[in-house]
């Protein structure tokens, strides 16, 4: 079971996913997602999730390719060690921005108001 | 302490996510480390996914996985029945491309011993996984 938890920040949409992805509801994570990319850049707030398989990254990535034929950014925060392992077995942080905070990813996308980056 | 324990189940998502957390729990309960114990559980849920992808061809097939402990190696056994030859993938040692399939290469990077071979009894594939673990008894 996924719960997505979206709130809007300025120019960015963040969703806050909480459960565990994997081939049953990978789907569901990029379907989720793409209807929240309408508009702003999103920040995917990954502090709630427990589990993670490669389905789900190729979900990620599904978004990502719209995000950015739309102009818009995808990033990503709070991966738990886990998932920050398995982001580092792929390299996923050469295609994809990765922060250790939601307040990092805020930053990233508004620098001035103050943020650490 | 030695054990084998095989369990029989279609490829559907709910089974092989309930298979995932049995091998995460048997994990924990021979004493791996946090660290161990996730990393069983990405190469189980992985082993799964390609079986279900690679034998079945994302229908649902039947598959055995056989979980040993030997005092100091946990052992998965994922074999699909899948009945048609077909050519077996070598085990990748560099970072494939996303379209190429990283599912392999995460397997055979987060466990110790990966094999990838025909089952000897019959159709199907068995990847075997090991991952050394240092038991220690729980504190009563």
């Amino acid at each position: 079971m996924l719960d997505f938890r979206t709130e809007h920040i300025l120019e960015t949409t963040v969703v806050r996913v909480t459960g565990e992805v994997d081939l049953g509801n990978a789907k569901m994570l990029e379907r989720e997602l793409l209807q929240r990319a309408t508009n702003n850049h999103l920040i995917l707030d990954l502090s709630g999730l427990a589990y993670l398989d490669l389905s789900g990254v190729r979900a990620l990535e599904a978004v990502q390719a719209f995000c950015q034929a739309h102009d818009r950014a995808i990033v990503l925060a709070n991966p738990s060690l886990p998932l920050r392992r398995l982001f580092d077995l792929i390299d996923l942080g050469q295609r994809m921005l990765i922060f250790d905070s939601r307040e990092r990813a805020l930053a990233h996308f508004q620098p001035n108001t103050g943020n650490p980056r | 302490m030695a054990w084998d324990i095989t369990f029989r189940f279609d490829t559907t998502p709910e089974a092989m996510r309930t298979a995932r957390k049995a091998i995460y729990a048997m994990a924990q309960g021979v004493g791996a480390s946090d660290v161990d114990v996730h990393d069983i559980e990405l190469a189980v849920g992985e082993a799964l996914g390609n079986a279900h992808h690679h034998a079945y061809h994302d229908s649902a097939g039947v598959l055995d996985v056989t979980v040993s402990f030997h005092g100091t190696h946990l052992t998965i056994a994922v074999r699909d029945y899948a009945g048609k030859v077909r050519s077996l993938r070598a085990l990748p040692e560099t970072l494939p491309t996303p379209s190429e399939g990283r599912g392999l290469y995460v397997i055979r990077t987060v466990m110790d011993e990966v094999t990838l071979g025909r089952a000897a009894d019959g159709p199907g594939v068995v990847l075997r996984m090991v991952k050394r673990v240092h038991w220690r008894p729980a504190v009563p």
